[in-house]
């Protein structure tokens, strides 16, 4: 009885699982693409140890004004080597990074939103005489709920 | 029995459930902010030694002069060491041989050895400045060199 339970359970996941194949190849087009949109500033080239300040904003909404229909969750990790110290400002504020890492923002759906941010990059020692390096970001998007 | 078969039940039905989540849209996007290329050290030309060498036993009179440059920097973009002029009186090319005796990351070292020079004779080496030029563009500076032979 248990044996023949469990399989009739295992065989309708499969064809459950098919079914879900089927619709998505069928209804492609009604696939809600969420709109995420990066506008940023060219990379910098670093010579000298001042100060510099590197623009992005991420929005939700494209130049058509279509937005997002979806909730999208997003963090940033700065990857940066030791002797260089950033400073990140999200709508002017400064934010704190834990481990190189912004806690995670939310790019509410149906509602235009544009979040602006400006990364400062500093170099901890001012003596410093040589340095080959690179300053990078990676953005996480995720949808928030189903 | 009933409610292990419930308790197994509960636990399928999560997965089939599961299987709905595996849509859910994550993306990530890689961006380079700046690239850093600081550089102030300017490259070094710096003499090390000179020698003067017998040519050929019992022949006092004629020498061969071993001059160790050494050059220092970590990212050389271009060297031009054969650019060196070396002016003495009745010099042939075929006397002059400069040769790499040392290639290391952050350091170089050559010999330059002139042949069959005699006592009292008076040899100036001439770099010029930018023979060793660095990745940011930072030229070494000029380097003269003068000898007689005693």
């Amino acid at each position: 009885m248990f044996i023949i339970i469990i399989t009739i359970i295992l065989l309708s996941n499969n064809s459950l699982g098919k079914y879900f194949s089927k619709i998505r190849l069928e209804s492609e087009n009604d696939i809600i693409e969420p709109v995420i949109i990066i506008e940023n500033d060219e990379t910098i080239n670093i010579n000298s140890i001042d100060k510099k300040i590197y623009n992005f904003k991420i929005k939700n909404y494209n130049n058509e004004e279509k937005i997002s229909k979806l909730d999208i969750e997003y963090y940033i990790k700065i990857i940066v080597s030791e002797n260089i110290f950033i400073k990140v400002y999200k709508n002017k504020q400064e934010i704190k990074l834990k481990n190189v890492t912004t806690d995670r923002f939310l790019l509410s759906k149906n509602l235009k939103q544009e979040d602006n941010y400006k990364i400062e990059i500093f170099f901890f020692d001012n003596t410093v005489q040589e340095i080959l390096d690179e300053v990078k970001m990676k953005i996480y998007y995720e949808q928030k709920n189903l | 029995m009933k409610k292990i078969i419930i308790f197994l039940f509960i636990i399928v039905s999560s997965g089939v459930f599961s299987l709905i989540s595996q849509g859910k849209y994550i993306k990530e996007n890689d961006i380079t902010i700046a690239k850093i290329n600081i550089d102030t050290i300017i490259p070094e030309v710096k003499l090390m030694n000179i020698q003067n060498i017998m040519y050929k036993e019992n022949e006092n009179n004629i020498f061969d002069v071993v001059i160790s440059i050494k050059i220092v920097e970590n990212n050389i973009r271009e060297n031009n060491i054969n650019n060196m002029k070396i002016s003495i009186d009745n010099l042939k090319t075929e006397d002059i041989d400069i040769k790499n005796v040392k290639n290391e990351s952050d350091k170089m070292e050559y010999e330059v050895k002139i042949k069959r020079l005699y006592k009292n004779q008076k040899i100036k080496v001439f770099i010029p400045q930018g023979v060793i030029i660095d990745n940011h563009g930072n030229e070494s500076k000029d380097l003269i060199i003068e000898h007689e032979i005693n």
